[in-house]
């Protein structure tokens, strides 16, 4: 096994699950409610910033950081469209609207941009070699765009009137509409927030891999076992939740079992002994049901904090 | 003298339950009015209808001569209505200081700076811990963290919802010792009480709510003395050792 | 037009030859045989997905069927009567696959089905119409097809491509020692590991377990590292057309230049990208050969306008129709399972257009043999290996399986063969 390359492949994949994962997780700590309509506008968002670069020809840092935007503004326009209307309501129905919403966006991605992969416009060069790992340049980028936003993030989060607002109406809402905080205004910040950091992950996660109406149908599942790992609302408990997922993931298939079956004995001696790529699902449902069981809440609690 | 809050008929429902069925309140400015009733009769109901979280069917809502009843509650506490509530009075996750930052939320920067530093003197006890979080406190720290977050804003009118539950006696003493001082600056205040000599004992009026409707109204020293509240309304409440109140200093006129 | 009194008894390459003239200039007749008293059509099912995952490939694969549905009707149609195609779309599902066969077999009750490009569709159909008797011919190449029964017929071949391929690797790569694959995971993925593993050790290579990998994620670095390391000197490939662009770019980000070493089943599925993500990638294709390919493929553009994208898509289908036509003359009736057992003698006369045209079924019902063309990426484009017949691998079982039959084997025979089968 290669340490170093597997370790860069575990980061790289917790850095994509996480930035989605945050978004997903500060709309459920506000709302209440699970929204699968999250990962579909990740990849909306990613088809957006392929049309900006490649479609119009505009710089992919502009293409990317306008995605973002218009992303952001496009969640808030969604919630004052759809799910205000169930903002009183239980959480069932709100989540079965955003089913729906998942799948018409879906459907609408693959309509507009064809079944075919996408990719931005940049050529494909063989990584870097760092102590012993290749990397490539857009790896490198991705790490440093996602840290970056995860600190931004946490400074919005603890220091601005805006971020503790947000904080407070996540633990009590009736209690900060009683304190005079807009909780309308700070519901659309979330929604801002919550899908441009989907729009975020979704264009890295595409421009590190590539861009298929699919990619939402494989994002779904690992990014809510992220948010549950990490405990349900917590933003910080999600980008643990990334960390444990990534690192599972990445070592799970690439570590040699054998030595350890030798060591407990049984059957033939072995000299390699794997889990098989295609059981990387698996993995990391058994990361969420091990962490369960430890603490039934995930990681952290379940509020902005 | 004009009132400041006027409920005239009010009707609330859960749903279809109708909780409060035609209240008629009234509170001028600076005075302090206690809420009596057994458990469960709809005082807290009545209280979150008024602040705009429960949805009041029918009547009327007037707040310094403005009827509330269009308005969410995030305007309503604009209007300069504080409420501490029964429960879930502080945000736990978040520190002293914080909590009073989201009190002082519509203020400008400088204003709410000042109002906190305000608050701060008022309770040196939140001064001590302004980074500790809330959900660290003891319940009376708690309450008192509570008050001065409803009272950075200045309200005119402030709801308590039970403010000494759960309190050890000296502690409930403080308490009621902090609202005679706030209503001393002038708020008029609204207090949901379990511990009703106490309470009655600071209060100029006062009403007994029993399943929804006001049975009983008049000055807070007539109703203490009043036996049959406690015989057909209060029930145990009443008739349980009572902590003797503290002699109180008479209240400052508003 | 003349109408023979007798089923024709011809030799085979007399057969071959007079259809294949037959088909190529569409003028003489098909042996018909008398007493038309109908002209109504003889309806032929079609299931195939005209949507879906494989619809490029599927609605190439009906444009050969109705060439080959036209030729017949010029040429007489059968028991003198034309066939018509009832085409239904299997939308690349088995469900929908399965309720469209249902749906042909009881409603409209044809006197065969065509169709599905897709083995995950070709079985389920296949068990159905053995179920209700139905004779069920498709190009799809798994080793279960074998499994289902005597109405079921392969027009592609015996999916022994994997073991071509280890030929192909341990010719072209003198003194490859170690090999291991890339495959999809899912039940032709499996296959093509085990059979390429099996292979491998009998011409007494050694092989390291393949990759098989989740189709449609993403993230292969790690897995992908793995194989990169193992030090093979040969890797065999099955990957679908939308897996290559990801998995070859995180193989070129993970330091692999040069994919020469690198063999592939399906070498088609890099088509499309870059030259620095495929140089070198060699591959076996299925091909369009034998004599009647040229004329077919030109008629083909004529008629269509381009020149199908794959040649599993379209040619043995056309094949298919042909047969079924034949068949069915043999058959003297629309009897299913005379038309069955007519299926044997007819592709064993026959002379077809995809494949090198011999189309002959060994006695699974399964085309007896795979011809395949070596390729190879150059400067971005494939292209052949080399110019010559050496270029064509056809691959024939010395056994049973390689055994082409005239005539239908016995139903004790087929109760031998299909335990659950009962005539
Ligand atoms: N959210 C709710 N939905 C439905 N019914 C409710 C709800 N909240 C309270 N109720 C019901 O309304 C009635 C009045 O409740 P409320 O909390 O106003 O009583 P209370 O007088 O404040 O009692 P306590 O002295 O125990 O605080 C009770 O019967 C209670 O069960
Ligand atoms: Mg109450």
């Amino acid at each position: 096994m290669n340490f170093a390359q597997v370790l860069v492949n575990s980061l790289i994949t917790a850095s994509e699950l996480g930035i989605i994962a945050v978004g997903l997780t500060l709309t459920f700590s506000l709302l209440k409610f699970a929204n699968f309509a999250h990962v579909e506008t990740a990849v909306a968002g990613a088809y957006l910033a392929w049309t900006l670069n490649v479609r119009l020809g505009l710089n992919f840092a502009v293409s990317i950081a306008a995605a973002v935007l218009v992303m952001g503004l496009a969640g808030v326009v969604i919630d004052r469209l759809v799910f205000r209307i169930f903002r009183n309501a239980d959480d069932v129905a709100p989540m079965i609207a955003s089913l729906g919403l998942a799948i018409a966006i879906r459907y609408s991605m693959q309509a507009i941009f064809g079944p075919r992969f996408l990719r931005y416009d940049f050529g494909i060069a063989p990584g870097m070699r760092i102590v012993g790992a290749f990397v490539t340049r857009q790896q490198v980028w991705i790490l440093g765009i996602v840290l970056l936003a995860i600190v931004g993030f946490h400074i919005l989060l603890q220091y601005t009137t805006i971020g503790k607002a947000m904080r407070a109406t996540s633990t009590n809402p009736e209690l900060a509409q009683a304190s005079g905080v807009n909780t309308e205004w700070v519901i659309a910040w979330v929604w801002f927030l919550g899908t441009a950091f989907a729009a975020l992950g979704g264009a890295l996660v595409a421009w590190d891999t590539q861009l298929v109406p699919e990619l939402g149908f494989n994002l779904v599942i690992p990014v809510f076992c992220v948010v549950l790992i990490g405990g349900v609302g917590s933003v910080y408990g999600a980008l643990l939740g990334a960390l444990v997922v990534g690192l599972a993931v990445n070592f799970g298939v690439a570590v040699n079992f054998a030595p350890l079956a030798n060591l407990i004995g049984g059957a033939d001696w072995v000299s390699s002994l794997r889990i098989p790529a295609d059981y990387k699902p698996a993995i990391v449902y058994l990361a969420v049901v091990l962490i369960l069981l430890l603490r039934p809440s995930g990681f952290m609690r379940r509020e902005l904090a | 003298m004009t009132a400041l809050l006027q409920v005239r008929g009010l009707h609330c429902a859960y749903g279809a339950d109708e909780i409060i069925h035609g209240v008629d309140i009234e509170v001028s400015p600076g005075e302090i009015v206690t809420i009596l009733g057994p458990n469960g009769c709809g005082k807290t109901t009545l209280v979150k209808s008024i602040l705009g979280f429960v949805r009041a069917t029918r009547g009327e809502i007037y707040f310094r001569d403005r009827e509330l009843r269009q308005l969410r509650p995030t305007e309503r506490a604009a209007l300069g209505i504080g409420y501490v509530p029964q429960l879930l009075n502080t945000f736990k996750p978040l520190t002293i200081a914080e909590n009073l930052e989201i009190g002082g939320y519509r203020l400008r920067r400088s204003e709410r700076n000042a109002a906190m530093a305000r608050m701060l003197a008022l309770f040196p006890l939140l001064a001590e811990r302004r980074s500790q979080l809330a959900g660290t406190l003891s319940g009376g720290e708690r309450q008192v963290l509570a008050m001065a977050r409803a009272l950075i804003m200045s309200p005119c009118l402030l709801f308590l919802d039970e403010p000494s539950a759960g309190l050890s006696p000296l502690r409930a003493h403080e308490v009621f010792q902090h609202i005679r001082d706030i209503a001393a600056t002038g708020t008029a205040i609204v207090i949901v009480e379990q511990d009703v000599q106490r309470a009655l004992a600071i209060s100029n009026r006062a009403y007994v709510l029993v399943t929804g409707q006001v049975v009983m109204q008049g000055p807070a020293a007539s109703i203490a003395t009043d036996e049959r509240i406690g015989r057909a309304y209060l029930g145990a409440k009443m008739r349980g050792p009572v902590s003797k109140p503290p002699p109180l200093t008479p209240i400052a006129p508003a | 037009m003349p109408i023979l009194d007798q089923p024709p008894k011809f030799g085979r390459r007399s057969l071959l030859k007079l259809t294949g003239a037959a088909c190529l200039t569409t003028a003489m007749p098909l042996p018909t045989v008398a007493a038309a008293q109908t002209t109504e059509p003889v309806k032929i099912g079609v299931i195939i997905g005209l949507t879906g995952s494989a619809a490029v490939a599927g609605n190439d694969s009906y444009r050969a069927m109705q060439l080959g549905a036209e030729e017949v009707n010029e040429a007489g149609g059968v028991l003198g009567r034309p066939i018509k195609l009832i085409v239904e779309d299997d939308e690349g599902r088995p469900k929908s696959g399965v309720e469209a066969a249902n749906k042909l077999a009881d409603v409209d009750k044809v006197a065969a089905c065509i169709g599905a490009y897709q083995s995950s569709i070709a079985l389920p159909v296949g068990r159905l119409l053995n179920e209700k008797g139905v004779v069920w011919v498709t190009d799809a190449t798994t080793n279960d097809l074998k499994t289902v029964g005597p109405y079921l017929f392969n027009v592609a071949g015996i999916a022994e491509q994997a073991v071509a391929l280890v030929d192909f690797v341990k010719a072209d790569k003198a003194g490859a020692k170690k090999l291991t694959g890339i495959f999809q995971n899912n039940p032709i993925g499996q296959d093509r590991a085990k059979v390429s593993e099996k292979r491998a050790k009998e011409l007494g290579l050694e092989w390291i377990p393949a990759l098989l990998y989740q189709p449609g994620a993403t993230d292969f670095r790690t897995e992908l590292q793995q194989v990169v390391n193992a030090g093979a000197d040969a890797i065999l490939t099955d990957i679908y057309d939308s897996d290559a662009p990801i998995i070859q770019r995180q193989l070129v980000e993970l330091g692999m230049g040069d994919f020469s070493n690198t063999y592939s089943y399906n070498p088609g599925a890099y088509g499309t990208l870059e030259p620095n993500l495929i140089e070198g990638i060699k591959g076996l294709n299925y091909i369009t050969g034998g004599i009647r390919a040229e004329a077919f493929n030109k008629k083909f553009l004529e008629k269509f306008g381009h020149i199908y994208t794959d040649a599993w898509g379209g040619p043995p289908f056309y094949d298919a129709v042909w047969i079924v036509a034949t068949a069915i003359n043999l058959a003297n009736g629309l009897d299913r399972k005379k038309i069955r057992d007519a299926m044997w003698p007819a592709a064993y006369h026959y002379l077809g257009v995809s494949g090198n045209g011999d189309k002959g079924f060994n006695k699974w019902g399964m085309q007896a043999s795979d011809q395949y063309e070596k390729l190879a990426y150059k400067a971005g484009k494939m292209v052949p290996l080399s110019k010559g017949p050496e270029n064509i691998v056809v691959f024939r079982y010395s056994d049973d399986q390689g055994t082409p039959l005239s005539h239908a084997p016995s139903e004790e025979q087929n109760q031998q063969l299909y335990p659950g089968y009962k005539p």
